[in-house]
């Protein structure tokens, strides 16, 4: 039940906590978390490093308010900051969301989303609350607005980045493994795979389904396309592709 | 942001070095690497893992939601009261009281560690 020692370490997770504490408190406020969510398909995943009283976690983690959170709805949709105020609330739960984080010293309080390449794919944000009731007069200095929108998006590059590192680790890709996902993105089937490797096809399909497992998805276009997207492997060369011969990288 | 016992939460983060530290870049030495627990009890239980760094505790609370969805968040905890209490006020203590009673005591045990002291798991 209680393991001890091998697992990745929780350092990388502590240092950003540290960065968001000091951040918060640098740009006023006196509490504040970031949340980032990564959905496609298979996996539907929150992080939420918290800055604030944790209690504030525990209740929306058992109440599980991530879905129905109005200003996620609005990071999800909008780049620029916002004072809560002017994020309506569209149901009587996104109203019992808000009033959870008023209760822990987000009364005043603006989001800051920090937009993504991907889109939908991966949306993240800072919140940054205050019980000053000018806190969010802040809003109105362009240079407060550009610092605290560094913040969030460095926040979130530095927590793709981690993402992207444990999958790295977790995955353990070997140069093989590499090659066939590679390959894969550019189009090739199983044969072509196999003929340009010199393995067999039973090999490589017996490697997609070790390969499946360990990226956390069900398909190999999907294998091929969350490497690519952790920056595992390298995005094809801009080359006609040729169905069914594989092509050798250099 | 208080706690309950007075303590500002982020007084306690931003002491964690006196150096004034600014986003994006990282300049935070790299605190002392403790023990590390990940604390599991069924797969539909919530998984914590207690990692001892410096003079504090980073958790990692981690619940599959079903088989898609998933959740965790993070917190640093400076005491061991802090953390007793968050322990306390979390639902685990009515859902999986065996659960509860494992994640108090191992984070007792690591702040004990850090501190060289006794464990306060079995106070209250």
């Amino acid at each position: 039940m209680v393991r001890q020692g091998s697992q990745p370490t929780l350092a990388r997770e502590a240092d950003l906590l540290r960065r968001l504490g000091n951040a918060v408190q640098d740009l006023g406020g006196d509490a504040g978390y970031f949340m980032a969510r990564t959905h496609d398909r298979v996996k539907d995943v929150h992080h939420v490093l918290m800055a604030c009283d944790p209690r504030w976690g525990s209740e929306y983690e058992s109440l599980d308010y991530y879905l129905s959170d109005p200003w996620f709805r609005y990071a999800a949709a909008n780049s620029a900051p916002a004072r809560v105020g002017d994020i309506p609330c569209r149901s009587s739960r996104e109203r019992a969301v808000v009033d959870l984080a008023e209760r822990f010293g987000f009364q005043q309080a603006i989001v800051f989303p920090a937009p993504s390449p991907l889109g939908r794919a991966r949306v993240a944000l800072l919140v940054i609350g205050s019980r000053d009731p000018a806190f969010q007069e802040r809003m109105a200095s362009t240079e407060y607005v550009a610092e605290a929108r560094n913040v969030s998006m460095a926040l979130h590059e530095d927590w793709t980045n981690k993402l992207r590192s444990d999958l790295a680790e977790a995955s353990e890709l070997s140069s093989l493994d590499i090659r066939i996902l590679e390959l894969e993105l550019q189009g090739s089937r199983t044969k072509a795979i196999a003929k340009t490797l010199g393995i067999t096809r039973t090999a490589i399909d017996s490697r997609f389904q070790r390969l499946k497992d360990k990226l956390h998805v069900t398909g190999r276009r999907s294998a091929a396309l969350r490497a690519l997207e952790f920056g595992l492997i390298s995005a094809p060369e801009q080359e006609p592709v040729q169905h069914g011969r594989g092509r050798i990288r250099r | 942001m208080h706690l309950a016992d007075g303590r500002d939460v982020l007084e306690d983060l931003r002491s964690q070095d006196n150096e004034s530290v600014s986003m994006p870049a990282s300049t935070h030495p790299t605190p002392e690497l403790g023990p590390l627990l990940e604390i599991r009890l069924s797969p539909e239980a919530p998984v914590f893992r207690l990692h001892a760094l410096g003079q504090f505790v980073c958790v990692e609370r981690r619940t599959a939601k079903d088989s898609q969805r998933e959740a965790a968040q993070y917190a640093i905890f400076k005491q061991d009261t802090q953390f007793l209490q968050w322990c306390d006020d979390d639902a685990i203590r009515l859902s999986f009281p065996l659960l509860h009673q494992c994640v108090r005591r191992a984070g007792s045990d690591l702040f004990a560690s850090v501190e060289g002291r006794p464990s306060r798991a079995e106070e209250s």
